[in-house]
């Protein structure tokens, strides 16, 4: 499709075009965090120095809690209705690994074709415009797991920044209409433009090679993560907190808990994640990973192995780092590799 | 789109006793036209909710032949089976399902039928029973192996008196702790069926029960000369969605509620799965 371009300084102008029929979501600072949040009308969409948000996009189209059920008691007995919130949305700025976890959501959200309607209504109401990286933010090593850094898979519109403008990707008719949507806000991008986006695409794929490192998944197995010492010393510090699956644009465990009120109640779901210890415990006791070992090795192998195995060979990780903010530094990327080396060193 | 996690509205018709914290729950759809959509084959759960307290999913136990009826035989474990053991005929309650793959009783057709179920494993393998029973002309024989806690411990004993006395199905019962009632055999499960040593010519096992028994069972049945294709498991996990997407009953790349609860034991030594 062609290519089009748009002034930073006219950006404003198409997110409150956008926002006649759309929820715009951009970066927004809440709190002492950066995540996805609704854009005030007249904000500027994209913060100066944005690198990525600390909290993963998928808090838009999977929030941290959302009413799924609601029930009321009534004379003649239960009445159980469900809900739909689901409402147009604009996603505006995702950076490509945000993008590319969408698409293992899609699939973890249908998977054995049971269609689960809340994510699937807000994702079939979204558009997802994605913001190349001007510079891989640190840690970055989202090439290493198959991330599309300047043309991202699941996207909608893709827009590279070229000094006082954005060049637009337009890769799908949804793309096509959101862009449509801000009229002479969008002209066509010149050879030039191309080649500026072009050679920007260039910088960044260079920094980041820089910054690659080794991970194989299909050298990740349960069996070498169990038996090592490496990895047991490694899953002793977890606390099992739980911080590295809610700020994984990827992860996507549920639970599911009742909210009674008077009369009736919601039922709600809300993240949970497989480094609890009460996440797999049973009611009668039993508990198939009673340790943070079983419990990170799942969580590995899950990322590594069974995602891929189900989802023809898309990776539960998408480079992003942010489970670096892990309170006892474990990281996943050293912690893999000094297995590895361990296990060569026994053969 | 159909939403899977909407629960139906059931009422309880009976709640009777079964022994020490068990008990079996009757019940049947407010809106009856949705038996169609909510008919369980044998060896599928339901997620069953009480309003305010939650949900969890448990095996069922009506067979193809009982129309509009949903058994459940639940032991008093944990906060929302105590809540459902103070529940009487009369009261609602939200059940959503049926979920994952029951048991291949069309396979077994022509076959001999060998169930094997420990402790509250036994109501899953008496959807699988009663349905064999209701078409017992298609099955070479059916038989039940059936280890309880004790004489007082045994599930559905009134009906375990009918099946035997029609002469429906060869019953066998062991207790790991006996009374002065019990006259049958004393001890495990496998030490019973290694007793009666049922062959493995044309024959299909089923089995559920908890995992250590599960653990057990399974080198029994290879040792008497069953293959992993002849050995049928229903295996457990906590679950929430029942349908592959909270992530708790994952193992290796399958659900237990999706794929399964009901696997063959070559199946999961394919994919490497411990039992």
């Amino acid at each position: 499709m062609e290519r089009m371009k748009i002034q930073k300084s006219r950006l404003a102008e198409w997110v409150s075009k956008l926002q006649e029929t759309a929820k715009v979501y951009a970066p927004v600072q809440e709190g002492d965090a950066t995540c996805f949040g609704l854009l005030p009308t007249g904000a500027e969409p994209i913060p100066e120095g944005y690198g990525n948000t600390d909290r993963p996009m998928k808090e838009v189209l999977f929030p941290q809690t959302e009413r799924i059920v609601s029930w009321k008691r009534t004379p003649d007995g239960l009445e159980v209705s469900e809900v739909d919130e689901a409402e147009p949305t604009v996603i505006l700025g995702a950076r490509p690994c945000d993008v590319t976890a969408v698409n293992v959501l899609d699939r973890a959200f249908s998977l054995g074709g049971i269609v689960d309607p809340y994510y699937t209504n807000r994702r079939v109401k979204t558009t997802l415009v994605s913001l190349v990286c001007p510079h891989p933010v640190p840690n970055c090593f989202g090439p290493s797991t198959g991330v599309n850094e300047l043309s991202p898979e699941g996207a909608d519109v893709v827009l590279t920044e070229i000094d006082d403008a954005y060049v637009a990707e337009i890769k799908t008719e949804t793309g096509q209409t959101a862009v449509d949507a801000g009229g002479d806000a969008f002209g066509a991008a010149s050879e030039d433009d191309i080649s500026a986006a072009a050679a920007a695409g260039e910088t960044l794929v260079g920094e980041l090679n820089e910054q690659e490192l080794a991970l194989d998944g299909s050298d990740v197995r349960a069996d070498i993560l169990l038996k090592s010492d490496e990895w047991d010393q490694i899953t002793q510090r977890c606390l099992s907190c739980g911080i590295c699956a809610y700020l994984c644009p990827a992860c996507h465990c549920f639970d599911i808990c009742d909210q009674p009120a008077k009369g009736g109640g919601e039922r709600v779901r809300c993240y949970d994640t497989c480094s609890s210890k009460i996440y797999t415990k049973q009611a009668a006791g039993h508990n198939p990973r009673p340790t943070a070992k079983e419990r990170l090795t799942q969580r590995v192998m899950h990322k590594f192995s069974y995602i891929p195995q189900r989802m023809d060979g898309l990776l539960g990780c998408v480079g992003c780092a942010r489970c670096r903010k892990c309170p006892v530094d474990i990281d996943l990327q050293v912690a893999l590799s000094e297995v590895e080396v361990e296990a060569k060193e026994s053969e | 789109m159909k939403n899977p996690y909407l629960p139906h509205v059931a009422v309880l018709q009976d709640v009777r006793d079964e022994g020490p914290g068990l008990k079996t729950f009757d019940m049947v759809f407010k809106d009856e036209s949705v038996w169609d959509e909510l008919k369980p084959a044998p060896g599928q759960f339901v997620e069953l909710s009480i309003f305010g307290e939650g949900e969890a999913p448990f095996g069922v136990a009506t067979g193809i032949q009982e129309t509009g009826l949903l058994r459940l035989s639940i032991q008093s474990v944990g906060r929302l089976t105590r809540m459902l053991h103070e529940m009487s005929p009369g009261d609602e309650i939200g059940v959503r399902g049926p979920f994952g793959a029951g048991w291949p009783m069309e396979e077994a057709k022509g076959k001999h039928l060998v169930l094997i179920g420990g402790g509250i494993g036994l109501p899953p393998i008496r959807s699988a029973l009663v349905s064999a029973i209701a078409e017992k002309d298609q099955y070479e024989s059916i038989s039940l192996f059936y280890g309880a806690r004790s004489p007082g411990h045994i599930t559905y004993s009134s009906e375990i008196d009918e099946w035997k006395a029609a002469g429906d199905a060869n019953i066998n019962i062991t207790v790991d702790q006996g009374d002065d009632s019990w006259d049958g055999p004393v001890g495990v499960i496998t030490k019973l069926i290694e007793d009666v040593g049922p062959s493995p010519e044309n024959t299909v096992t089923m089995t559920c029960g908890p995992p250590i028994m599960i653990h057990f069972v399974v080198p029994t049945l290879e040792k008497l000369g069953f293959s992993g294709e002849q050995i049928v498991l229903s295996l457990e996990a906590k679950m929430k969605c029942g349908i592959g997407k909270c992530g708790r009953c994952n193992v290796g790349a399958d659900y237990i509620c999706l794929d399964g609860p009901v696997f063959t034991y070559e199946y999961l030594q394919s994919k490497g799965i411990p039992v």
